[in-house]
């Protein structure tokens, strides 16, 4: 830390402002576009918010992984994690809900076919789906999962802030053993969250890995946010002197063992729903292979798989910050065009992005931003109590 | 600091070099330190083992018929059996290879015990493919594609070929794995010696070993290109094996999340298993010392975690199965709830689901007796998890014409516990013959807690190294 006055400091909230302003423009614009009944609009905003979404989820997915394991690894970036999955993010991400319960009240269909009572009449798997596939039950598990969401990391902020000002590990011994239990709720809310929100787009597919994908690519993608974001500044304060080679080479390594999970869980997901070839299962598979979807598939076999796993395998890649920090940013935009991959053929039948996409995801994103920034300005970016950080400093040479 | 002294607990007592080439050398080289328990242990697992014997005789003379299988539950013992051996295996490779890569140091005084741990759990499971073939004499003949005049090949779009590589893989790597680890110990054991015999025998194993920079050097690329190699096979293992089940359309098979909730499944039962032994191992043999407290409360912690996965596949297997609206699946939900073997159901529940969670509490994971039996009712749990997959899937079909129950023989009972009679057998050799610590690596762990923490904070005696 005492490295602190020599470098020039870091402010990752300089583009709240900005964010605020393209963020509202952008939703507001959407929102027009939605309520002006134009279908595209509203699969972008859904689209948006999920990657915004899981981003958020990502970002507390790993705090809570790394509060119970109590790596090394989490203390530089732990503020970062800690502003993605503020009380603010979530806080915004549940206003930004409210439209989907307005789509599903009206029973309009444009998300949610088994909203629609006219596809419900004649169809008897969403019939037979009901008592879990209806209006206030979902609201109520939407609201469920953003009270445990905001309570567990209000609960982890409040603690962290402590232990800022009193020291001592007591605090951090808290921590584990409610981050333990807190983890093991994320992965069964996250699990039910993305059925309801995602998987329910399709309502007569199921995948029951499905939760376990999207927790390994939140998390993939939680990862890649917070290296870039530390490497791109390593010469800043207060990271000089702590994003050193033996950091970004326990990152590297995290984010190649992500992203090999990504590949298991995807590859299972496949060849088991391929090799069964039954109806009701490959019909998604059916539906992202017809109309060229299966050149996203397979661009995301290689883009999400072989050129990060490559690259990540080297040494050298994960000593050096700044090949980390592109091989981040080739990861991160993979994650949008998989899950672009995972969201939209249940809504279109082409690949074809729209303006409306760009106007959502960047709008969302604006306020997401906002919220960022305004949680990321509350804490010192380096937890102070902490006896291992100045390890880290030590150790990294 | 209170976390400090935790860490440091990875040795404790008054330790040299010498007391840990001693405390563990000599339960090989001095037949005094293994007691009555000794012969007790190794006389029951000598008489299970007989039954193994008996059982497979006569399963040779009269054939496969001896077993409970029918058609439709063409698999039963034979592949529950062989699935819970191989899971049990894999504790062994997690620690040694895993633990290895992840700089994780509490390994040390653990992983020769569980790797051979690894390797016999691996016998006893490639029992099953082979004696199930019914003519075990031909069935490399079955399992393995070799080049012949008639150009006759294995079924390579079928999982149980692919089973074949994994395991005879894992098996390979396993072995080797285990034996460039003991190169270093035999040699130390070859100069302990003081008989002729030991001293050929281990002379002859331990490959020349002086312990020169340069046999240090090449040892050490050698284990971690090893380690690099076991690792995936943690995952391929299982996984690979979960397709046997889940590349078919059986409902309860056609599971997407098997893959992971197999390997952590298999995670689960390997813990349980070393706890299961290195418990009362650690206690007859004086060797508090080197398996310590810490030890014990991290494999707890792990055995908690790996649970806690294989609970939530068996609450996804229950919401998928209502949430698909498949018939089949639904029916399948229903027959493990309240068909005639729900009691297994129920129990597995019980064993895997409900009494691990007392691993959540930190005073039971330091109380050994608590640990000893949530080691035991998660590996019984763990062989149930297989029955209910296999036959109540199998007697449970799309067509209610072709349900048919399955009871398994007495045959079948006696050949799983004559495997455990194998395992231990094996188990009880080794603990004889063999080094169950790895003396070199604690003694390379007590050096570096002397170089970290100075000699006061950790008791280490300034001694110099015997090699």
């Amino acid at each position: 830390m005492s490295e602190t006055h020599e470098h020039q400091p870091i402010s990752l909230h300089r583009y709240a402002n900005a964010g605020l302003l393209v963020g509202a423009l952008g939703t507001i614009v959407t929102l027009a576009g939605m309520f002006g009944g134009n279908k595209v609009a509203w699969q972008a905003y859904l689209f948006g918010y999920i990657v915004w979404a899981s981003l958020s989820l990502g970002c507390f997915g790993v705090l809570l992984l790394f509060h119970t394991v109590n790596g090394k690894w989490g203390l530089p970036v732990m503020r970062i994690l800690e502003a993605g999955a503020s009380k603010r993010n979530f806080g915004l991400l549940a206003a930004l809900f409210i439209p989907f319960i307005v789509s599903i009240g009206r029973g309009d269909g444009y998300l949610y076919k088994w909203s629609d009572p006219a596809v419900k009449a004649t169809d008897k798997v969403i019939q037979f789906k009901e008592p879990y596939l209806n209006l206030p039950f979902f609201l109520i598990r939407a609201a469920l999962f953003f009270l445990l969401w905001m309570g567990l990391t209000g609960l982890l902020r409040r603690s962290t802030r402590k232990q800022d000002e009193t020291g001592g590990m007591k605090e951090t011994d808290r921590r584990s053993s409610w981050a333990a239990p807190g983890l093991v709720a994320f992965v069964l809310s996250i699990t039910f969250a993305f059925t309801d929100w995602v998987m329910s787009l399709e309502p007569h597919w199921s995948s029951t890995i499905y939760g376990v994908w999207w927790v390994v690519g939140m998390a993939l993608m939680a990862f890649a946010f917070v290296t870039i974001i530390a490497t791109l500044n390593k010469d800043k304060a207060p990271y000089a002197g702590i994003v050193k080679p033996s950091w970004t080479r326990d990152m590297g390594n995290l984010l190649l063992t992500f992203t090999m999970l990504w590949g298991y869980t995807s590859l299972s997901q496949y060849l088991i729903i391929w090799s069964g070839n039954l109806g009701e299962t490959i019909s998604y598979y059916v539906q992202r292979s017809n109309n060229h979807w299966n050149a996203i598939g397979m661009a995301t076999v290689l883009g999400q798989f072989f050129v990060p796993f490559f690259a990540l395998l080297s040494p050298r890649v994960k000593a050096q910050s700044k090949l980390l920090a592109q091989i981040c940013g080739w990861i991160l935009v993979m994650r949008l065009l998989d899950m672009y991959y995972v969201v939209m053929p249940a809504m279109r039948d082409l690949p074809l992005p729209s303006f409306w996409d760009l106007v959502a995801i960047v709008g969302i994103g604006g306020l997401w931003t906002w919220a960022f920034s305004g949680a990321v300005k509350e804490a010192p970016l380096l937890p102070a109590y902490d006896p291992r950080l100045t390890e880290v400093e030590a150790h990294a040479h | 600091m209170a976390r400090e002294v935790l860490n440091d607990a990875l040795i404790t007592g008054q330790q040299t070099y010498q007391s840990i080439d001693n405390s563990i050398g000599s339960m090989v080289l001095d037949p005094k330190r293994h007691k009555k328990n000794w012969y007790i242990m190794f006389g029951a697992a000598f008489m299970l083992l007989n039954f193994f014997l008996v059982s497979v005789g006569w399963l040779l003379y009269q054939g496969v018929g001896v077993w409970g299988n029918n058609i439709p539950t063409g698999w039963a013992f034979d592949i529950i059996n062989f699935v819970w051996w191989i899971g049990i295996g894999h504790a062994g490779t997690l620690i040694s290879a895993i633990l290895l890569l992840v700089r994780q140091q509490w390994r040390n005084s653990i992983n020769r015990f569980a790797e051979a741990m690894t390797l016999f759990a691996v016998i006893c499971a490639a029992q099953y493919p082979l004696l199930h073939t019914g003519r075990p004499w031909v069935a490399a003949y079955w399992l393995l594609p070799y080049p012949n005049i008639m150009a006759i090949w294995p079924q390579f779009r079928s999982p149980l070929m692919w089973d074949v590589f994994a395991v005879s893989t894992y098996a390979t790597v396993s072995i080797l794995f285990w034996f460039v680890g003991l190169v270093p110990d035999l040699a130390t054991l070859r100069d302990k010696a003081t008989k002729k015999l030991p001293q050929t025998i281990f002379g002859m194993l331990s490959l020349g070993w002086r312990g020169s920079t340069k046999h240090w050097h090449r040892y050490e690329q050698a284990y971690l290109l090893l380690a690099g190699l076991s690792a995936p096979l943690v995952l391929s293992v299982h996984t690979i094996v979960s397709y046997d089940f889940a590349m078919s359309i059986v409902p309860g098979w056609n599971v997407t999340v098997f893959p992971p909730y197999f390997v952590a499944g298999a995670v689960f039962a390997g813990f349980a298993m070393v706890l299961l032994l290195a418990l009362p191992v650690r206690a007859w043999y004086g060797l508090k010392d080197l398996i310590t407290m810490r030890h014990i409360d991290w494999m707890c912690k792990i055995m908690l975690a790996t649970g806690l996965i294989v609970f939530y596949g068996y609450i996804l297997e229950v919401f998928y199965g209502w949430y698909s609206a498949n018939p089949a699946e639904l029916s399948l939900v229903q027959w493990r709830f309240r068909g005639p073997y729900a009691p297994a159901y129920w129990m597995l529940i019980l064993c895997n689901g409900i009494i691990p969670q007392l691993m959540w509490v930190p005073k039971l994971r330091r109380h050994l007796p608590t640990v000893w039996v949530v080691a035991l009712v998660v590996n019984v749990g763990m062989w149930l998890e297989r029955f209910v997959i296999i036959p109540m899937s199998l007697t449970k079909n799309y067509l209610p014409a072709s349900d048919r129950m399955y009871y398994p023989t007495i045959v079948d009972f006696t050949m799983f516990f004559g495997t455990i009679g194998l395992f231990f057998f094996l188990m009880w050799l080794f603990i004889r013959f063999l080094p169950v610590i790895n003396i070199f690596e604690v003694k390379d762990l007590l050096f570096k807690m002397k170089q970290k923490d100075g000699p006061k904070e950790t008791h280490v005696e300034a001694t110099v190294g015997v090699e």
